[in-house]
């Protein structure tokens, strides 16, 4: 399993330096802000969408979500970086790095729970829109691997974890929604939501 | 040079909420959001322009990968600089609204002579501006105050 884990990285770094279009474009993708940029924009824009206040509501909780959901997955990325140290690829290979070299550790990634996180909570509402940001963070995660600073096992632990970050979050927002819904009614009497 | 890095990502995040909003705000029938308010087709080209113009300029001068103990910005400091400029997009997208449709706001369908109380939410943003709405409202409550007091 380590070694496919390893041939994969290798296979996908391969491709890395041999075109100067395609370095520049995952240059740009496995960028820290591209990503994620991109993704809180859309939960920006969802917190005004909706053609009633019923609607805008609903948009407002999957923005609450996934802001949650961002800060469980974070948490839970630093409790497994503290139980497991995994040094990053660049380290382990000579390989081109297309990334400026990380110290933490490589295991899980956190780039991956994040947008897996926000794709998680929104594709709970909205499937489509959902599913163009697992798209987005699943190219993120490729493009790491690409860049040579994850494993793929890297990126699908950070993924499972987003996952898991964004579902907990939703459950909450949930249980407690008498909280968001007092708290946006105070939102709405001063035209912000 | 890392202030810098900090101005422009800033920047960037400022001219992409306001294409964000303006396209949301077309979608959303949310009229009194709008800059061109009468070109709801025209505006929702310009905000995608303006969403590609902000990714080019913040990307193509070259590579933004830099480590946050450099010149880069760390998680943190990246969602507060984030919920900064966005905030600042959206109060600056509704203050200038409300001025540039003015006169369209005023007529909003709500008499406060009737003693209902105005509209609640964004929802009421599609028939007036921000400004109309936050004065309807003051006057409402300012009114309530009024009647309580005399009672």
């Amino acid at each position: 399993m380590i070694e496919l884990d390893h041939s994969v990285m290798l296979w996908l770094n391969g491709f890395a330096g041999n075109s100067r279009l395609a370095d520049s474009v995952m240059q740009a993708l496995v960028s820290d802000y591209l990503s994620p940029v991109l993704s809180s924009l859309v939960l920006l824009g969802l917190w005004f969408s909706g053609s009633s206040n019923v609607e805008r509501y609903q948009n407002q909780l999957v923005t609450l979500t996934g802001g949650i959901a961002i800060g469980f997955s974070n948490a839970m990325v630093m409790m497994v970086n503290g139980l497991i140290f995994r040094e990053r690829p660049f380290v382990d290979y000579d390989i081109s790095v297309h990334f400026y070299a990380p110290t933490d550790s490589s295991f899980p990634a956190n780039s991956a729970s994040v947008g897996f996180a926000i794709a998680t909570a929104v594709w709970l509402r909205h499937r489509r829109l959902g599913s163009a940001l697992y798209v987005l963070a699943a190219i993120w995660g490729l493009a790491r691997v690409y860049a040579g600073v994850h494993y793929p096992s890297d990126i699908f632990a950070g993924a499972v974890i987003g996952v898991i970050g964004a579902l907990l979050a939703a459950g909450i927002v949930r249980i407690l929604a008498f909280i968001p819904r007092n708290v946006f009614k105070a939102f709405r009497m001063i035209y912000i939501a | 040079m890392q202030t810098a890095f900090l101005i422009e990502y800033i920047a960037w995040v400022f001219v992409s909420t306001i294409g964000v909003l303006q396209f949301v705000a077309v979608q959303s029938k949310l009229w009194g959001l709008l800059f061109l308010r009468s070109q709801p087709k025209a505006t929702k080209i310009c905000s995608i322009l303006l969403l590609v113009f902000a990714f080019i300029w913040y990307f193509e001068p070259g590579d933004r990968n830099q480590p946050d103990t450099g010149l880069g910005l760390d998680a943190n400091i990246q969602a507060f600089w984030f919920t900064m400029s966005a905030a600042a997009a959206a109060g600056t997208t509704l203050a200038l609204t409300s001025i540039t449709n003015h006169g369209w706001g005023k007529k909003h369908g709500w008499d406060r002579r009737l003693g209902e109380a105005p509209p609640i939410g964004l929802t009421w943003l599609s028939q007036t501006t921000y400004f109309h709405a936050i004065r309807a409202r003051m006057t409402h409550r300012g009114r309530r105050a009024v009647d309580r007091a005399g009672k």
